[in-house]
């Protein structure tokens, strides 16, 4: 039964995690892409399933990106719960 | 250790330092990393499966006579003040390491067991759709209930001599670029929209939350979300009811407030009978009205706190029925309770707030005044009840001997004030008549 505190720590530890795995699949993926995209010295096999990873980190890219929508939500979650210790209280401002 | 291969015109060195040298200090020799030593012994005498003990013991004897040097176990005899025995934490430390290589070995050999059995399920699986029978005998039976025999095909592929067709290769990869761009384009778009719903939808949120309600993240198995509190048992209330409603999303990020089971529309309604002419007749009624327009999610939660509290109410009224049964308090087709008390009756039952037949004569009568007290009255007494349970919870409980009745029935909290307050004038009134009736006749003697 951690506190709070480490609750939240391990939160913030996951949700900076998550970011940085989308951030780097996103840079990796879009230079796979230009790594793939010249077109000099290769047979048409090559060239063919070449265009298929294209379409592959194509979409990686975009689940990492929904991933990173994902992260925004359970931020915006653990915010409206007062598990994130900021200026926003809950009807303090009410008087 | 380096290595070169002769693939094509390059040559591959290997940039790893060779393993150091013996710590000539050492008078025993510690076990090396068998990560080291391991991929030596196979470069330079070929697989294991060469190596036996007879082979070793011959080399080691070759090497002595040819040299002349002594035995390996001394290789550094240095002068004779060094110890020639171990030391006790040598051999300890020897042993150790002995230990821990024996057992990196079995677990090496394991592995290399399992990844054997593994590449000859793969081939036999590969043989058994060319020949049957031998590829099945060798597949394992955990492969054989898996995947079905002849399941995978294999075909000699020649490597065409080199065509490079510009032309195709260019649209080819024009096309794949092009495409990658458009779901760029559309999944930008999609996911734009989508922020834009989630943003109405926070800020939804936040406009209840900023309200005072309790919200809570709901991990049931078909919904994670949102999910705010109406009910009262944080109050006190008894009443089996969860009292947890899902905030939803839908699909223009609107906040759709969702209750569970159905959503209720029962109100309690108070009505005063009086007689005349030997029939009651309804002289007053009051119920609570409850308006049931649902854009705004907050009045849909007040709401639903409403009719939970109103249904909470009848719940309790029609169980105090029984107990007050000889007070003359009848309940009947299950709804309807009523109550008899010298100079008037009280009817209680539950009405349909979406009936809007009961509008007609809420206000009208003479004793909607009456009325409207019993109604706010029962709804006082509920809640005083809920205060009651509070405080019963946050006492210390009795120790376990004294616990002995339960109580089941229990008194009556909320009808009882109600009739005693009612009746107790009239019966006061009569009770006095009949003592100065009394007092006459005997003042009379």
């Amino acid at each position: 039964m951690s506190n709070p505190a480490q609750q939240s720590q391990q939160r913030a530890l996951t949700i900076n995690q998550r970011i940085n795995e989308a951030a780097n699949t996103i840079v990796l993926e879009y230079s796979a892409i230009i790594a793939l995209a010249p077109v000099s010295g290769k047979d048409r096999t090559t060239t063919a399933t070449e265009a298929y990873e294209i379409e592959c980190h194509a979409t990686s890219i975009v689940r990492a990106i929904e991933d990173l929508l994902m992260v925004s939500r359970s931020l915006k979650e653990s915010w409206i719960l007062g598990q994130v210790s900021s200026s926003f209280q809950v009807g303090d401002d009410q008087t | 250790m380096s290595a070169t291969s002769t693939s094509g015109d390059d040559i591959f060195v290997s940039l790893e330092p060779p393993p150091l040298a013996e710590d000539p200090s050492q008078t025993i020799r510690s076990i090396r990393n068998l990560d080291q030593i391991i991929p030596q012994i196979s470069l330079e005498r070929g697989p294991f499966i060469n190596i036996t003990e007879e082979n070793l013991r011959k080399e080691i004897e070759q090497l002595q006579n040819r040299d002349g040097l002594p035995s390996p176990e001394e290789e550094n005899p240095k002068d004779e003040t060094t110890t020639v025995k171990p030391s006790a934490t040598d051999i300890a430390q020897f042993e150790e390491d002995f230990n821990n290589a024996r057992a990196d070995l079995s677990r090496l050999i394991g592995a290399a067991q399992n990844e054997a059995a593994i590449s000859l399920d793969f081939i036999s699986l590969l043989i058994s759709s060319v020949r049957p029978v031998a590829g099945t005998t060798s597949m394992s039976p955990h492969l054989k209930s898996h995947v079905p025999v002849g399941s995978l095909g294999t075909d000699r592929f020649r490597p065409q001599p080199y065509v490079e067709d510009m032309s195709v290769c260019l649209g080819w990869k024009t096309q794949a670029v092009s495409a990658a761009t458009e779901r760029f384009a559309k999944a930008a778009g999609r996911l734009a929209e989508e922020a834009e719903r989630e943003k109405k939808y926070w800020e939804q949120v936040e406009e209840i939350a900023v309200c005072g309600e309790v919200l809570s993240k709901m991990r049931m198995p078909d919904y994670r979300g949102m999910g705010v509190r109406y009910g009262f048992a944080d109050a006190g209330s008894t009443y089996k009811e969860k009292g947890i409603a899902t905030l939803r999303r839908n699909a223009d990020g609107n906040l759709v407030l969702k209750t569970e089971g159905e959503k209720r529309t029962k109100v309690l309604s108070v009505a005063v009978l009086r007689p005349l002419d030997g029939e009651h007749v309804r002289t007053g009624q009051h119920f609570t009205k409850i308006n049931y327009d649902s854009t705004d999610v907050k009045t849909e939660i007040k709401q639903a706190r409403d009719l939970l509290f109103e249904d909470e109410l009848f719940f309790q009224i029609a169980r105090e029925t029984r107990i007050l049964a000889s007070q003359g308090i009848t309940l009947s087709f299950g709804n309807k309770v009523t109550m008899p008390l010298p100079g008037l009756q009280v009817v209680l039952e539950t009405i349909d707030i979406e009936d809007q037949d009961n509008s007609m004569d809420v206000d009208g009568g003479p004793d909607s005044v009456i009325a409207e007290a019993i109604n706010v009255a029962l709804h006082l007494l509920l809640s005083k009840l809920h205060r009651k349970n509070l405080e019963a919870r946050r006492s210390i409980p009795l120790p376990l001997g004294s616990r002995t009745h339960t109580a089941d029935t229990g008194k009556s909290e909320i009808l009882e004030p109600l009739v005693t307050s009612l009746a107790v004038a009239p019966i006061k009134s009569s009770l006095m008549n009949l003592i100065a009736d009394l007092m006459s006749a005997l003042k009379e003697k």
